[in-house]
């Protein structure tokens, strides 16, 4: 089922395929512009079901989309679903949830490209972290601790809810400037975040000159009106 | 030594840099600010046999970030863009300035931030750009620059991100929240919260402590510094 709600696209998925057979639909959306966000929920079984070539085409897709995604989870989170939400942006969990940690230590069942998902999502405490975690389950508020989830929902059918954190981050933005701060961000997950070269650095350089350019524009605009 | 900019005034003592961010109440980061920041780092910083640096700002705050009318005005008369408005040349001495930022933060001697008050966009990423942040109870951090139509220009994003994770790091830069000190400890942006009088003297006990363990600095390293300076105290 496909919900378009005040620029944001809410799909419900239960498979990585569901999501694959709408993506010409999500990208038209994202190049018209009419779409500031799109956002996953699930709310039963989830499974990847994919080739490694469908596996790396979602994963490809969503690190070069321009819009933020969010992924809306409403059940107990397993290494399938796992491997799918650690792609997403930003993560919403359902209160009193948890996630499965089948051989305690993370890094013993994520593959490398989970391992890279994991490591970008939680930032330079990763290795501490992976070695920290020792459990057979992370509660919600384990997760929302450890960077994993950004939000815990009361009530995940509750779409006020939903809508009011994703308004949070795309709220009085325009297209053009979600557009541009995305880029950037999709270039760090592309490239990797330990930049040391210049080239490195200048992601963010290019994108923060382009919209100071587009206020400059408008600035001179409003001078001569 | 004690050097006085326009908005900048720079000490060694004791083998330590002190970079004093000179301009109270707010102490904004103004384009003469920037330049001054340049000359301080590639004038003396770049030259000295410096142990470690200590930056802070004068008066109850860190900074309140750029003068944004001002920085737009003058990247938008200084960037070179082509027929379609995209950018083809950058500032030099924007690009000056970030490269100053990034200086900092590969030194190989500890960067100590002590901020107080208000430390938000380009000041929050001069904090960013440093090793270690000593914050004072009170102190408000963040990165507000999308909620005006841009997004952090000077390293924030990857700096940021570096150090929280990219799902905390997009969240706090698209929403442009700013934290307090407990929340910004939470999130692991700041190293320890002391009273706001005790700052600039916990970073000084910190830094001689990693200066006088002997051992060569890692900037990994620096919460075993912290717990071994607290279980010392």
């Amino acid at each position: 089922m496909v919900n378009l709600h005040n620029h944001v696209l809410v799909l419900n998925v239960s498979s990585a395929k569901d999501i694959l057979n709408n993506k010409i639909l999500i990208s038209q959306h994202i190049e018209s512009g009419g779409i500031y966000a799109v956002a996953f929920q699930i709310e039963s079984a989830f499974k990847m079901n994919t080739t490694d070539y469908e596996y790396s085409e979602l994963h490809d897709w969503l690190e070069s989309i321009e819009i933020p995604s969010f992924v809306i989870i409403g059940l107990n989170i397993d290494l399938e679903l796992q491997r799918f939400i650690f792609m997403c942006d930003f993560r919403l969990i359902r209160t009193g949830l948890h996630m499965e940690m089948q051989n305690s230590k993370m890094n013993y069942q994520m593959d490398v490209q989970m391992q890279r998902d994991f490591a970008l999502m939680v930032g330079k405490e990763y290795t501490k972290l992976v070695q920290e975690i020792n459990k057979d389950v992370l509660s919600h508020e384990e997760l929302l601790r450890y960077r994993i989830v950004n939000y815990i929902l009361d009530d995940q059918r509750n779409m006020e809810e939903i809508y009011s954190f994703i308004e949070k981050i795309i709220y009085s933005k325009e297209i053009k400037q979600i557009n541009l701060i995305k880029r950037c961000f999709n270039a760090y997950k592309q490239e990797g975040i330990e930049v040391t070269n210049k080239e490195g650095i200048r992601k963010e350089t290019v994108q923060f000159c382009q919209l100071t350019i587009n206020k400059y524009k408008d600035m001179v605009l409003a001078y001569e009106n | 030594m004690k050097i006085e900019l326009e908005k900048i005034s720079y000490e060694e003592k004791d083998a330590i840099g002190y970079i004093v961010i000179n301009d109270p109440p707010a102490n904004k980061m103004t384009p003469r600010f920037f330049l001054d920041m340049v000359e301080i780092v590639e004038k003396y910083i770049d030259v000295s046999k410096l142990k470690g640096i200590i930056i802070y700002g004068e008066g109850r705050h860190f900074s309140s970030g750029a003068d944004v009318d001002k920085l737009i005005k003058v990247i938008g008369e200084t960037t070179v863009v082509d027929e379609s408005g995209n950018v083809k040349v950058y500032a030099k001495w924007y690009i000056r300035f970030i490269d100053t930022f990034d200086k900092l933060y590969k030194l190989d001697i500890p960067v100590i931030s002590v901020i107080n008050g208000c430390c938000v966009g380009s000041g929050f990423e001069l904090a960013l750009s440093s090793h270690i942040r000593i914050c004072g109870k009170g102190a408000t951090m963040g990165l507000p620059e999308s909620t005006f139509g841009l997004l952090p220009g000077v390293l924030g994003s990857i700096r940021l991100t570096q150090l929280v994770g990219m799902s905390k790091a997009m969240e706090l830069i698209f929403s442009g929240q700013l934290l307090n000190a407990e929340e910004a400890k939470a999130c692991g942006i700041v190293e320890i919260i002391v009273g706001k009088r005790e700052t600039l003297d916990y970073a000084e006990r910190l830094m001689r402590y990693i200066i006088s363990s002997g051992e060569k600095y890692d900037k990994a390293c620096v919460k075993q510094y912290i717990k071994a300076l607290e279980e010392e105290i």
